[in-house]
């Protein structure tokens, strides 16, 4: 069924292709996916979250390339670029978060360890000093 | 990807087209918007699960509830399936954002007990350090006083021992006791016995109370008690009058309550004189009683024999 569906769609695309362009370019959907993919790259997302920035990045330019021809296809494009963009952006936030996190646990184990091992080093030390020198 | 733009590009030509048989035939729902759908459910779903979802990712659990609701609702009407995917697509990016953010906020969450255990670990330790100084200190001050109450105590002893040699001394003094190479020794002389006689004369009682004093306050002291006579008359009766005459005297000094223990009374007789017997003067100087002290140990000098 699908498969029919598809030939039949495909046939009617190269016919009506030509007459199918019109509206209005969806300008302010576009610039905030920009704005947010740009946003995305700068806060680090290539590093954290690399899947979601390329596909935000290649959706948005297909979107600019779709703009003038095809703007509902490009409203959807931007859409999605836009939600790939945020989706990266909130993965980058919450790695930078857990790293920092795991920086922060690692130091207190540090303190932690470093504070234990002075309190070792005093009470095998302690008695040593106050105990009555033998003879 | 490339089939989804296919279709995307072939569904809305199609609209425009305005072929509305092609779309009827449509009706049954496509593989890929069911897919679609699923995920974006499942997504959801997830979000959905998370106790804190709607408090800490209220707009995007929003967001993607009422995109999956369009998505439902578009594949209800039979919209074309690349509206469908599209906003199942949104659905579940806006789900995968309100996981984020939950990600985000459990590490910020986990972060503010981490610094608080850090300055807990670094106030314990500074608290630790300072009670470890304290105890040093405490030590220290303890260490000398105790120095100083050691030196405090050897001068103190120093003192009364002092003071207790001078005060032996002035007793001593006060009893006309001499310093001999056997030790302080008082002598008693003849007058304080009746001619021949063994018993103590009432002006006796004075120095005995004096001596029996001093053995009271010297408690470690003990006095050997000799009798002497002169040399006239027989040796055994000297030497049993000089003998009693010394008991007298230890017998004296028991009813002042001085212990048996510390006292001993022996007879000379007639030996050791002191002057000539050759006068009366110097015979009446060798009829005497000696008291000799020990130190106050209860020693007596090794010339004692």
């Amino acid at each position: 069924m699908t498969r029919v569906m598809c030939t039949l769609t495909a046939l009617c695309a190269a016919i009506a292709a030509a007459g199918c362009s019109g509206g209005p370019a969806p300008t302010a959907e576009l610039a905030q996916a920009h704005s947010l993919v740009d946003q995305a790259e700068q806060s680090g997302a290539p590093r954290y979250a690399s899947a979601d920035i390329s596909s935000a990045r290649s959706k948005l330019q297909q979107a600019d390339l779709d703009a003038r021809k095809e703007p509902a296809r490009a409203l959807d494009e931007a859409q999605e670029a836009t939600a790939d963009a945020r989706v990266a952006l909130a993965r980058t936030n919450a790695a930078k978060a857990q790293v920092a996190l795991r920086d922060v646990q690692s130091s207190d184990r540090d303190l932690q360890h470093e504070a234990d091992r002075q309190d070792l080093q005093n009470e095998t030390s302690t008695p040593a000093t106050t105990a009555p020198m033998p003879q | 990807m490339n089939k989804y733009k296919h279709t995307l590009a072939g569904l809305r030509t199609l609209g425009t087209a305005g072929a509305a048989a092609l779309l009827a035939a449509c009706a049954t729902t496509s593989p890929e918007s069911a897919s679609a759908l699923d995920q974006a459910r499942t997504a959801v779903n997830r979000l959905e699960a998370e106790p804190q979802a709607a408090q800490m990712a209220g707009k995007p659990l929003q967001d993607a509830r009422d995109a999956l609701a369009k998505a439902e609702a578009a594949e209800q009407q039979h919209k074309p399936t690349a509206e469908v995917v599209h906003l199942a697509y949104l659905a579940r990016r806006n789900a995968d954002i309100g996981e984020a953010v939950l990600a985000e906020q459990s590490a910020d969450a986990q972060m503010a007990q981490a610094q608080a255990d850090r300055e807990r670990i670094l106030a314990d330790a500074r608290a630790r350090e300072a009670a470890r100084a304290r105890q040093q200190a405490l030590q220290a001050q303890q260490a000398a006083q105790a120095s100083q109450q050691q030196a405090q105590t050897a001068e103190q002893q120093a003192q009364a021992a002092q003071e207790q040699a001078r005060e032996l001394q002035q007793q001593m003094a006060d009893l006309q006791a001499k310093q001999t190479d056997r030790g302080m020794v008082l002598t008693l002389g003849n007058v304080l016995f009746d001619t021949n006689g063994d018993t103590l004369k009432p002006g006796a009682d004075e120095m005995i109370g004096r001596l029996a004093q001093f053995m009271q306050s010297h408690p470690d002291t003990r006095v050997r008690i000799e009798g002497y006579t002169d040399s006239t008359g027989s040796d055994s009766y000297n030497q049993a009058l000089s003998q009693r005459r010394a008991a007298a005297v230890e017998l004296a000094l028991e009813n002042q309550g001085v212990s048996a223990q510390r006292l001993e009374a022996v007879g000379r007789g007639k030996a050791a004189p002191v002057a000539s017997n050759d006068s009366p003067a110097g015979r009446q100087q060798n009829r005497r009683v000696e008291i000799i002290f020990s130190d106050p140990h209860g020693q007596f000098a090794a010339s004692n024999g």
